[in-house]
């Protein structure tokens, strides 16, 4: 944070202040809005947190569920996407071919593949992760590429001039020179992350933050379905704060 | 080991970026700098200057002609002979220590630890680049090419873009670093590029004035006064240089 936004910040009475006065309208505005319609309806703030409280266990499994399919698709976009997005940027040749193929498979939403894996794969932790995976990786291939290919030419000459080694080039030099644009894939892969998964538990699966909304709906039980919704803002708004956190710590060194 | 660098009729062209326009750079440069010599290679902005540095350090190659160092001729890049960029060049993720030692540790050799002291940079050791002044980045720069011990340094207007002050320390720390290595160990070959003509006579055993694009070797001049030499008093080759770098 630089001088001047901390000085705008206090001129603001604290930074943390407008972000917690937006959740307590949106509270006062639900609570409002609840006390008016029946709870079968919509149930008000207080009868989602007792919900969330008893319904704890479900809520917990159902969200380890969801977490690991995450983690599924989210480390193979990652452990697949970083080494491909390095070679578009190494290989003009693997660039054209490899890239005209990405840009197809880009344009098809990662949900519309959730009815032919179920076909295949059927409900399972296996069909959710590889639309996880699908959703993560075309963000992450993009802005990594994009990032390899926009590191300074001369600290790539220089890295070689210094006597660099292959393993020395792309881990210390290539790789941290486009971190800021890696990060960006990463961060936006992970949003998508979390909608796919979300999406495709909701067209099927076997258990899952999804699965549980759904379920809450037919069960009639709107107040379940609420807890649910807040459950996922809550996982993504935090692991997005650890995201942030990991790169502002290896990004550290920015103007 | 040092070792000499020849530059025998080369010539080069690039493509400019814009209009896809060849432009003849070198149109032919014949250079011998001897073994252990700091030459300064001097011209109007835009002329060429640079494209010899790139060549001599592989990153270029020749249209025609031949570029050899220690009678070799240079077929790429290589840790013998190390370029200061203009800017440094540093990695600014690394922290100062770390950028110094990139070059040893990627051959897997210490660092020297003189080096940190003899360039000024003790207690800068933790330091990024974003927190350094332009004299310390280029002291850092300076630091991490000599680091690698090549035969050959070369130095692209390496105080270019410095205030007075800082220029003429960084002047006298890069003399003192070139001069140092003439105990015992063999003194390093330099090749200076600059657009200061008072930097080139402060430093240079001989200076090389080239023409403006596309450039030839239009005069050498040889400044054979002791140092640390006190330039105010070398006013008549100051000004002879001058006058062949404005009449190019």
């Amino acid at each position: 944070m630089s001088a001047t936004e901390r000085l705008a910040g206090a001129a603001l009475g604290g930074r943390r202040l407008p972000g917690a006065l937006g959740i307590a309208a949106l509270l006062a505005a639900w609570a409002l809005a609840a006390a008016r319609w029946p709870p079968h309806v919509l149930p008000g703030p207080d009868v989602v947190l007792r919900t969330v409280l008893d319904e704890r266990a479900l809520l917990l499994h159902n969200a380890a569920r969801t977490l690991w399919r995450v983690a599924l698709g989210y480390g193979a976009a990652v452990g697949i996407g970083l080494p491909l997005a390095g070679l578009l940027a190494g290989s003009p040749l693997a660039d054209r071919q490899v890239g005209s193929l990405l840009t197809l498979l880009r344009a098809i939403p990662p949900f519309a593949w959730t009815p032919i894996l179920l076909l295949w794969l059927g409900i399972g932790d296996g069909s959710a992760a590889i639309i996880v995976f699908l959703g993560a990786l075309f963000p992450i291939v993009r802005q990594a590429r994009a990032g390899f290919a926009a590191v300074p030419p001369a600290l790539l000459l220089a890295a070689r001039n210094l006597g660099a080694s292959p393993r020395i080039y792309w881990i210390d030099v290539v790789l941290p020179g486009a971190a800021p644009m890696v990060f960006s894939g990463l961060r936006l892969g992970w949003a998508l992350a979390w909608m796919s998964v979300v999406a495709a538990e909701l067209v099927g699966a076997d258990g899952g933050l999804g699965q549980m909304i759904l379920d809450a709906r037919n069960l009639a039980r709107p107040d379940l379905a609420i807890a649910g919704m807040v459950a996922i803002g809550a996982l993504a708004a935090a692991s997005e704060g650890l995201l942030t956190a990991a790169e502002r710590h290896t990004l550290r060194w920015r103007p | 080991m040092s070792r000499d660098v020849t530059l025998a009729g080369v010539r080069h062209a690039f493509v400019e970026a814009g209009t896809g326009r060849r432009v003849d750079a070198l149109a032919g440069i014949d250079l011998t700098i001897a073994a252990g010599e700091l030459v300064a290679v001097v011209g109007p902005s835009g002329c060429g200057k640079t494209t010899i540095l790139h060549l001599v350090a592989g990153m270029l190659t020749a249209d025609a002609g031949e570029v050899r160092c220690g009678g070799t001729p240079v077929t790429g890049i290589g840790t013998d002979r190390v370029l200061v960029f203009q800017d440094g060049a540093l990695f600014p993720w690394l922290t100062v220590l770390e950028n110094i030692t990139f070059g040893p540790r990627a051959q897997g050799r210490p660092l020297d630890p003189a080096l940190l002291d003899a360039l000024g940079l003790t207690g800068a050791e933790a330091r990024y680049p974003k927190e350094l002044s332009g004299g310390m980045r280029q002291r850092v720069a300076l630091a991490r090419a000599l680091a690698v011990d090549p035969d050959v340094l070369l130095l692209d207007e390496p105080f270019g873009a410095l205030d007075a002050l800082s220029r003429e320390q960084l002047q006298g720390v890069l003399e003192d670093a070139w001069l140092r290595e003439g105990s015992g160990r063999a003194r390093k070959t330099m090749i200076l590029v600059t657009h200061s003509v008072e930097e080139a006579v402060r430093l240079a055993d001989r200076v090389v004035v080239v023409s403006p694009r596309p450039a030839v070797v239009r005069e050498v001049f040889v400044i054979d006064a002791p140092r640390p030499r006190d330039v105010t008093a070398l006013g008549e080759v100051r000004r002879a240089i001058g006058r062949a770098v404005r009449e190019g």
